[in-house]
């Protein structure tokens, strides 16, 4: 597994833990991450994804047609799913600042996970780091 | 003459590598997966 991501597009290091089941993956720079080519990456590889949490920097944005938006580069722009996290940050929509987060943006619900990852990913902001 | 090349040149150049600058500091450091099936 670990050769095969390191081998999609834009990754530059992959750590694998095969006691807790982990898998950390980090991008190049200036690489534009897609979560769903992620997922189905990780599917080709013969394991399946439970959760998938992002370490990211960027701007909370609203968009007019999705909302709650996190802009993280020049074309990545994540949704962003309401929470008691994200109402407490809404000071920061559209201010400019950047800043750092960890978010969930896919959790397994039951049964068992597919080959095609979910129609929509958004990004549910867990905490702020700065 | 020279000038209308030189604005052609300008042009070109800024339309060919003309980038939105991206906020400082924003980008994807890591992302955690949590994986079943892997022996």
């Amino acid at each position: 597994m670990q050769q095969h991501l390191r081998r999609q597009d834009g990754v530059a290091k992959v750590d694998v833990s095969l006691v807790d089941g982990k898998v950390a993956i980090y991008p190049r720079e200036d690489s534009r991450f897609d979560p769903a080519a992620i997922f189905k990456a990780v599917y080709d590889s013969g394991v399946s994804v439970v959760e998938m949490t992002v370490l990211a920097s960027g701007e909370l944005m609203s968009d007019p047609a999705r909302g709650l938006v996190f802009k993280i580069g020049n074309s990545e722009v994540f949704g962003v799913k309401p929470n008691d996290v994200s109402q407490k940050l809404k000071d920061q929509i559209g201010s400019g600042k950047v800043l750092k987060l960890r978010g969930l943006l896919y959790r397994k619900t039951s049964g068992k996970a597919g080959r095609k990852p979910p129609a929509s990913m958004p990004l549910e902001i867990l905490e702020v780091l700065n | 003459m020279v000038s209308r090349r030189l604005a052609l040149i300008c042009f070109v150049g800024l339309t060919l590598f003309h980038r939105v600058p991206q906020a400082r500091g924003a980008g994807i450091e890591q992302i955690d997966l949590r994986v079943e099936g892997m022996t």
